[in-house]
């Protein structure tokens, strides 16, 4: 399993209601408030049931989370670190 | 500190200084002179925390390789020694005496803004997210004058990005118009028209009176007391960031901001997105995030995190409960979240509901002022028995209970 670009972006449509059109690969989601503490939540449960992976506790901070293109390259990572 | 004259006049040779020197030697001029100040105000702490400063600076790295990864705990629970020695310990050795009130050291010059920014670049050289940079600039953030003593809480790599090319017309105007925002809330708004309003509000004094005469004063009496104490506290506050940011633009770095019109927010999480911003940003961070990662469980990660905040400001009871309080609100407003969710009725919310959201959401913060009166006064005791005041209800009073 691998997290798609297009199905982040359709999560983040549907629960921040930020629109595709406005969603930059580097907009902080986090750190400047979009995302509130209990999508934070969310979004790690979204991404661990995308990935098939379970990010461990030290994994779980805003330079994995923050933004499209962080999310991306973590998923990335960790598939490729996967035997 | 910016009450003197010499802070101004530091100030504005510094900033013609800085902008005359050639680029490369700018962050070592800069650091030299904020330290010279700020020593000649507390020489011991200062050496001290020079002596941390360097500490950090050589050994955080070596905590990025995985054989040297012990040293990222050493230096934390050492900064947070020094921290609690001066800030904690004494509260908690009054409270094992029974004493009732703790004989506190001297606390050093802005330990606490010193000790979160250290663990912020320790945490993150370990983690290999900061860019290569000058010692120069590494002791130009950690004594940048306009923030030392009372912030924001500035991201070295923010620091390191955020710094405008050159001076020009439009960044003087700028830092001279934010510094004057900042000087009019300090002594205009705070100094004249809340005075004006309510002398010495906020005094042990005044406090005292209120606790004296509680069960008697009328609730909404109570209520523009807590309202008053709410509007001083962002006034002032805002007040010192506006100045900081400012003053720090005409030193040539443009740092983070502090506050975005938290009393405009529709919810007490909005709120916490707009208040005090550097420092929910750290505890979000280095508390919320592990904590979320080591329990999975939202409610503790959010009371750990607020709780954080609330000891930041100080190791008494009443700024505990003031960090429980708000993660209590946090928390409440998420269920109710969840459960319109559940029912399908979120979505855009209209003028009105916005309009009673701000309402309700500034009536919840103010509450939380009224456990910060008890901090003037007797402690929390005396803060519970104002909240209670503000729903109609009289807690007795110690001396009644005993």
């Amino acid at each position: 399993m691998a997290l798609t670009r297009q199905r982040l972006l359709e999560w983040i449509e549907a629960r921040l209601g930020v629109r595709a059109g406005e969603l930059t690969d580097d907009l902080p989601l986090f750190s400047t408030g979009n995302l509130n503490s209990r999508r934070m939540l969310e979004l790690v449960t979204f991404v661990e049931r995308e990935s098939g992976i379970r990010m461990k506790a030290a994994e779980l901070r805003l330079d994995n989370l923050d933004t499209v293109a962080r999310i991306l390259a973590y998923a990335a990572r960790q598939a490729s670190s996967t035997p | 500190m910016i009450v003197g004259a010499a802070f101004w006049v530091v100030l504005a040779g510094a900033a013609v200084a800085t902008w005359l020197a050639p680029a490369r030697v700018r962050p070592g001029l800069l650091a030299a002179v904020s330290f010279v100040f700020l020593a000649r105000l507390d020489p011991r702490g200062l050496a001290v925390m020079l002596a941390f400063a360097l500490a950090f600076r050589a050994l955080a790295p070596l905590a990025a390789r995985p054989r040297r990864a012990f040293v990222l705990p050493v230096l934390i629970v050492a900064i947070l020694a020094y921290l609690a020695w001066f800030k904690y310990l004494p509260p908690v050795l009054a409270a094992l005496r029974g004493a009732g009130e703790a004989v506190s050291p001297v606390v050093p010059l802005g330990l606490s803004y010193f000790s979160f920014k250290l663990i912020h670049y320790a945490l993150e050289t370990a983690r290999g997210n900061l860019p290569p940079s000058g010692l120069g600039s590494y002791l130009a953030w950690v004594f940048l004058l306009p923030t030392f003593t009372a912030g924001p809480i500035e991201r070295f790599d923010h620091f390191l990005a955020a710094r405008p090319p050159r001076l020009d017309g439009a960044l003087v105007a700028e830092g001279l118009t934010r510094v004057a925002h900042g000087l009019i809330k300090k002594f205009v708004l705070v100094g004249i028209v809340i005075e004006s309003i309510s002398p010495g509000h906020g005094t042990p004094a005044q406090v005292g009176r209120l606790l004296a005469e509680l069960p008697e004063r009328p609730v909404p009496e109570v209520w523009g007391f807590c309202a008053l104490s709410f509007l001083t506290m962002y006034l002032d506050f805002s007040a010192y960031s506006d100045i900081a940011i400012g003053a720090s633009l005409l030193l040539g770095y443009r740092i983070m901001e502090n506050f975005d019109w938290p009393i405009l927010a529709s919810d007490i999480s909005a709120f916490w997105s707009r208040w005090h911003m550097t420092l929910t940003g750290w505890c979000q961070s280095y508390v919320f995030m592990p904590v979320l990662g080591l329990t999975r469980r939202l409610t503790a990660a959010i009371f750990a995190g607020f709780l954080a905040i609330g000891l930041w400001h100080a190791g008494t009871g009443c700024w505990a409960a003031w960090g429980l309080y708000h993660a209590a609100g946090v928390i409440a407003f998420h269920a109710w979240q969840s459960a319109r969710e559940r029912r399908g009725a979120a979505g855009e919310v209209g003028p009105v509901r916005r309009a009673a959201g701000t309402l309700l959401t500034l009536a919840f913060v103010t509450g939380s002022f009224a456990l910060l009166a008890g901090d003037e006064a007797g402690g929390l005791r005396d803060g519970l028995r104002i909240l209670a005041r503000l729903a109609g209800l009289d807690l007795p009073a110690r001396a009644e209970a005993s």
